[in-house]
């Protein structure tokens, strides 16, 4: 139940971090695309004009003088409703307030002056500078908050480079909430999920617990009645003599004596704690030759040398005990087993099955599963998902699956 | 020399009063602590069977009762999954009688009954 707290919470903080992470980068994203709009209408405002607004217009100053513009008939653009709301790209108060500057080079780029200059933050001959390293581009944004836009006319290059500053900061702020608010409410999501898994397990660990207490509770149950059959039996069989049904009797009370190992092992709480290593080679090896000793199916092995699990020997030693049970119970065919090893151990029991239809069969791992060449046996369905339970302890997967009439369980660690 | 099982279980007793008389010639059976004194005192006592779960008595005193008389002791009880054995001298449910016989045997080897000749 830890693993699955521990589990749950990692899932959920990094399904917060995703839908964070995916909701305000879409806002900030929405947000500098419109800022880089707002200022490309600027721009192409601006280049539409060959990178001055209308003469005269506003409190440009026309480079290198101290004129104060023509405050004379100054031709509107923009109809009356225009001239009042926030100060966008189609704003009267833009000629007056806007920062930049604009220059014209000659073919070559050699060559440049200023046609216009409202900006304080350069010099003239920094602008022309600035200007004549954009040449080659396009449009864009450039030394952080300017944004730029290179276009042509009579053979000649212009470059208009326009202050966005204070468009940006809203930008900027945003952005710098967002990621506050983030990082903050990834903090409050993982308080509050700390605090809600206790109140959110709770009852499913006290229902796991229930379960374990009953099963191991059955399994003392049936213990002792099992003992008294057996010793009756025996007592039967002194008096009376062997019989088939004295013989019965033994055979039914080992059958469920194993089950009952069965069904108690799935009550043992799984302990922590540093797990030895195992040679699994060996432990494999000497699984085939069990095998051999139980069957006259054909069995062949091949087994990779000094392959080694960090695993208890007695739980490689009873997963490969219920794989070996598997096989010996259901196999019509040949038996193969294959041992790997590398960065990812992998463990194949596969033998020949008659009656089963191809493809996955994953449910055989389910507890009293059983497939179609088990049904009408004696076979409780309980020796797979033991194994899976098991493999799933040592940080495995299973897997099973049915190909041209052969049945294979895959383990990989 | 006889053998005392002791057990809550009427059947246990049943089976096992006849499987270990055959052994052991006279079988006392118990089902409660509270049988036991009286039992010893009537002697010739060389094995024991006890439960570990003999209600009106705790095992250890019941062992001690029993080492006390020079009595082998084996200890009979029903295991927690996952949890360690009895140790020596016990035997975890379930068993077969040939099991529990063996190891009888082994905690008091010269104690069983001589067979009758067929």
């Amino acid at each position: 139940m830890k693993k699955a707290r521990r589990s749950f919470v990692a899932y959920a903080m990094a399904a917060m971090f995703v839908l964070l992470t995916v909701l305000l980068g879409t806002v900030n994203a929405v947000s500098l695309t419109m800022a880089s709009r707002d200022a490309d209408k600027v721009t192409e405002m601006l280049a539409s004009r060959n990178g001055v607004f209308a003469p005269g217009a506003g409190s440009m100053r026309p480079p290198g003088t101290d004129a104060a513009p023509d405050s004379g008939d100054v031709p509107r653009d923009f109809s009356l409703d225009d001239r009042f709301g926030p100060m966008g790209p189609s704003s009267p108060e833009l000629d007056g307030s806007l920062r930049y500057f604009t220059a014209v080079y000659d073919g070559a780029g050699s060559e440049g002056e200023l046609v216009a200059y409202n900006i304080s933050a350069v010099s003239e001959e920094e602008a022309l500078l600035w200007g004549g390293s954009l040449l080659r581009e396009s449009t864009g944004w450039t030394h952080g908050t300017y944004r730029y836009r290179v276009y042509g006319s009579e053979g000649r290059t212009f470059v208009t480079v326009i202050d966005q500053g204070r468009e940006m900061v809203g930008v900027l702020r945003l952005l710098t909430i967002s990621a506050l608010g983030e990082v903050l409410g990834l903090l409050l999501s993982f308080l509050f999920l700390l605090w809600a898994c206790r109140r959110v397990f709770r009852p499913l660990e006290a229902a796991d617990r229930k379960q374990n207490e009953f099963i191991a509770g059955m399994e003392r149950e049936f213990k002792l009645p099992l003992t008294v059959i057996a010793a009756d039996g025996e007592v039967i069989e002194r008096e009376h003599g062997s019989s088939p049904q004295t013989q019965s009797i033994r055979r039914q009370v080992r059958h469920m004596t194993g089950l009952l190992a069965r069904l108690g092992a799935f009550a043992v709480f799984p302990k922590d704690g540093d797990a030895p290593e195992c040679d699994l080679s060996a432990a494999v090896g000497r699984t085939i030759e069990e095998l051999r000793g139980g069957t006259e199916l054909e069995i062949s092995a091949n087994i990779e040398p000094g392959v080694k699990l960090a695993a208890p020997g007695q739980t490689v030693d009873e997963i490969l005990a219920e794989l070996r049970g598997n096989a010996l119970k259901f196999a019509t065919g040949p038996i193969a087993v294959t041992l790997t090893g590398g960065q990812r151990v992998k463990l194949i029991f596969a033998n020949g099955a008659k009656g089963l239809a191809d493809g996955p069969c994953d449910v055989v791992f389910d507890r009293f599963a059983t497939l179609d060449n088990a049904v009408g046996g004696r076979d409780a369905g309980l020796g797979l998902s033991r194994v899976k339970e098991l493999v799933r302890d040592l940080g495995g997967r299973c897997s099973a699956e049915v190909s041209n009439g052969v049945f294979s369980v895959t383990i990989a660690f | 020399m006889g053998a005392l099982v002791a057990c809550a279980d009427r059947d246990f007793l049943a089976a096992y009063s006849v499987l270990l008389s055959r052994e052991y010639g006279r079988v006392a059976a118990v089902f409660d602590g509270t049988q036991i004194p009286a039992v010893l005192a009537g002697g010739d006592i060389a094995v024991a069977v006890v439960d570990r779960d003999l209600p009106n008595v705790t095992h250890e005193h019941l062992r001690e009762l029993l080492a006390a008389e020079n009595i082998a002791a084996l200890t009979v009880y029903n295991p927690v999954s996952g949890e360690d054995t009895g140790g020596e001298g016990s035997l975890a449910y379930p068993f077969f009688p040939e099991e529990l016989l063996a190891a009888l045997r082994a905690i008091a080897p010269d104690a069983g009954a001589e067979e009758d000749d067929a």
